[in-house]
């Protein structure tokens, strides 16, 4: 029984996470992949696979942290035709058992050529991060410094018992030699800039003399190349180490042709279900103000929840004073709970059932309580999420008012039409909602979303009919 | 929490998270009371409150291995987490475990000092008080204490003084006070 359920959760968490790096550490050290790290996969734990299908992270105290990625759970692609002593390693000598360090430095010229003055210089530094590392031994004849990554980091090579390390400013990767260098070359990542842009160093066997990474992001694709010197490529990418370890990566020869291509990564395993509102929309997520609680809430009966679902009072926001002067408010409201619709009389319960959410819905409340239901976070995230009413007796105007996910801050909208239908305007947003009142009833208009940049985000066309 | 605050950002303690445990304790020191809170307000014990934090956060850290840092803040990952779990409690009608028996996570009991410290931290009792007071008080307290805005922007939006603001802000506290030490009697 814990007095300070906090604090104990807290140890509870730490725990947890170095149980999941001593694992990962126990998986460096535990029998060879039979071929390249194919074992890896199928585990049950998301947390588990995420981990293992990194290469072989080892931290180093007093080091920087580094990211490895999944390059060596890739399933192994079969051998180019006619490839040269790489393609050619079938994978039947892939999975014969970890490859000796002669079979590393008889595919790495680099490991070959004669250790020079810079070399040895950052030997130093390797030797201070492998100090730290009980049972290991390393040839220091072999080290190398390889190349200067573009955005200033050394980086060294290390074989290291029956690992190759590659060391990236300061921090340590390696993966076993045989899933490396016969299946996938080995791979390092440092993140850059806050995570936002990683550094990927590739080493690749003799004969590839420049590699391709195919980087995949938000429905955005286009290919970085990098020279190889010294058996290492070394590029920036301005993305994130999860999407730059998901890039396919090409092999190429000096003649041009292709000596090994990644196959397509398998789809990751959602982290979460869709999208939510509170992730879509940062009004919801901002602290609740006494302005947002100046919403009077609206007049429900109790029959009316197991209908429309249950108002969400800590979730109500004042997101807008529309164009026409009015408050607009945000609230959500709960799927009806179980014990709310059982409540009903027998004869009504059917027809709520039908009728109710099954998720989470967003409604637009005016200062007086009047409100209607806008949609879901799905409507939110397509564009859907558009309310119209009329201006009131002998008022002919009429009323637009959209809710948008964050980063839109302004939203065209454009109804073609005749008789003095068709209008054309934009409307600023302010927390996620934009607003606007036309002089005539238009059906659905085309919309449009602006950046903050005045790009486009997304054009919704025009309903018809 | 001692010592100067940690410089890097939620996205960059949960990308460290994979390698340094410690990284995932300075995430979640920051966000636990905000979570908690985002709990309290909305389910009836500060029993569920908890269970459901700690969930919360053990599926954060089941899924730091996957955060891809964005431009917005990495709190709206968490809450959004925070809000997945809320909803399938309010369908299962409680909270679930999965992700801390998954981690091999000890089950916390909760004593009654434990309650109270979560209670504190979420604000569940106060928020209880809170709601009963005059609205006038009600509102200035919470756009005070709970929003931390200055008496002068309180004032505008009220219309009225910032001495106003503050005599109503005081009372209000004055009250929730008296109360609360009515209740430990």
């Amino acid at each position: 029984v814990n007095d300070d359920p906090i604090l104990a959760l807290e140890r509870e968490l730490v725990g947890a996470a170095r149980r999941h790096i001593a694992a990962q550490g126990r998986a460096d050290s535990g029998p060879r992949p039979r071929a390249g790290g194919r074992r890896l996969r199928g585990l049950p734990s998301p947390l588990r696979a995420a981990a293992l299908v990194a290469l072989v992270l080892i931290p180093v105290a007093a080091v920087a942290i580094a990211l490895t990625l999944p390059r060596a759970s890739r399933p192994a692609a079969a051998p180019s035709p006619g490839s040269g002593p790489v393609g050619g390693a079938s994978p039947a000598v892939a999975q014969a058992g970890p490859a000796p360090l002669a079979s590393l430095v008889s595919e790495l010229a680099v490991l070959r050529r004669p250790q020079t003055a810079a070399d040895r210089d950052p030997r130093a530094l390797a030797l201070a991060l492998l100090r730290h590392m009980p049972g290991i031994s390393a040839r220091l004849s072999r080290i190398r410094l390889a190349a200067l990554a573009p955005w200033g980091a050394k980086v060294v090579l290390a074989p290291v018992n029956r690992q190759l390390l590659i060391i990236v400013g300061g921090s340590v990767q390696g993966a076993p030699l045989d899933s490396m260098i016969r299946t996938w070359g080995g791979e390092a990542l440092a993140p850059l800039s806050g995570g936002r842009a990683t550094g990927v160093v590739l080493v690749v066997p003799d004969g590839v003399t420049q590699v391709a990474l195919r980087i995949t992001r938000g429905g955005k694709a286009w290919t970085e190349r990098a020279p190889v010197h010294d058996n290492v490529a070394t590029v920036r990418l301005p993305v994130a180490a999860n999407a730059a370890g998901a890039a396919r990566i090409t092999w190429y020869r000096a003649d041009g042709t292709v000596v090994k291509r990644t196959p397509p990564p398998p789809p990751k395993p959602q982290a979460h279900p869709g999208p939510s509102l509170f992730s879509e929309l940062a009004v919801l997520r901002r602290r609740q103000s006494a302005a947002d609680l100046s919403l009077t809430e609206p007049p429900h009966a109790p029959r009316t929840e197991a209908f429309v679902g249950m108002p969400d009072r800590a979730s109500a926001r004042l997101a807008e004073v529309s164009a026409w002067g009015a408050r607009v408010y945000l609230m959500l409201y709960w799927p009806p709970t179980t014990r709310v619709t059982d409540a009903l009389p027998p004869r009504l319960r059917a027809a709520a059932r039908r009728q109710a959410p099954r998720q989470p819905t967003l409604w637009i409340l005016s200062s007086g309580g009047q409100g209607q239901e806008i949609g879901t976070a799905q409507t939110v995230a397509d564009g859907q999420a558009l309310a119209m009413s009329g201006g009131g007796p002998g008022n002919r105007s009429f009323r637009l008012t959209m809710v948008v996910p964050d980063g839109v801050t302004t939203v065209g909208f454009a109804a073609p039409g005749g008789n003095g239908s068709g209008f054309s305007a934009k409307a600023a947003v302010r927390d996620n909602v934009a607003t606007l009142q036309v002089q005539a009833p238009p059906d659905r208009p085309a919309i449009t979303w602006y950046r903050a940049d005045g790009t486009v985000i997304r054009r919704i066309p025009a309903a018809t009919g | 929490m001692e010592g100067l605050p940690d410089p890097r950002t939620d996205g960059e303690l949960l990308v460290a998270t994979v390698a340094d445990p410690h990284a995932f304790a300075i995430f979640y020191r920051r966000h636990v009371r905000g979570v908690l809170s985002f709990f309290r307000r909305r389910v009836e014990s500060p029993e569920l409150a908890f269970d459901l934090t700690a969930e919360t956060f053990a599926a954060a850290l089941e899924a730091a291995p996957r955060y891809e840092p964005r431009p917005e803040p990495a709190r709206g990952w968490l809450y959004g987490i925070a809000w997945n779990k809320l909803h399938e409690a309010r369908q299962r009608g409680q909270a679930d475990d999965a992700v801390r028996r998954h981690l091999g996570m000890a089950p916390i009991a909760l004593s009654d000092e434990g309650i109270a410290r979560i209670e504190a931290l979420a604000g569940g009792r106060v928020l209880q008080l809170l709601d009963g007071l005059p609205a006038e008080q009600r509102e200035a307290v919470r756009a005070r204490v709970l929003d931390e805005r200055s008496y002068e922007e309180i004032a505008a939006e009220l219309r009225c003084s910032p001495s106003v603001v503050r005599q109503r802000v005081s009372r209000g506290m004055r009250a929730i006070r008296s109360r609360l030490k009515e209740a430990e009697l």
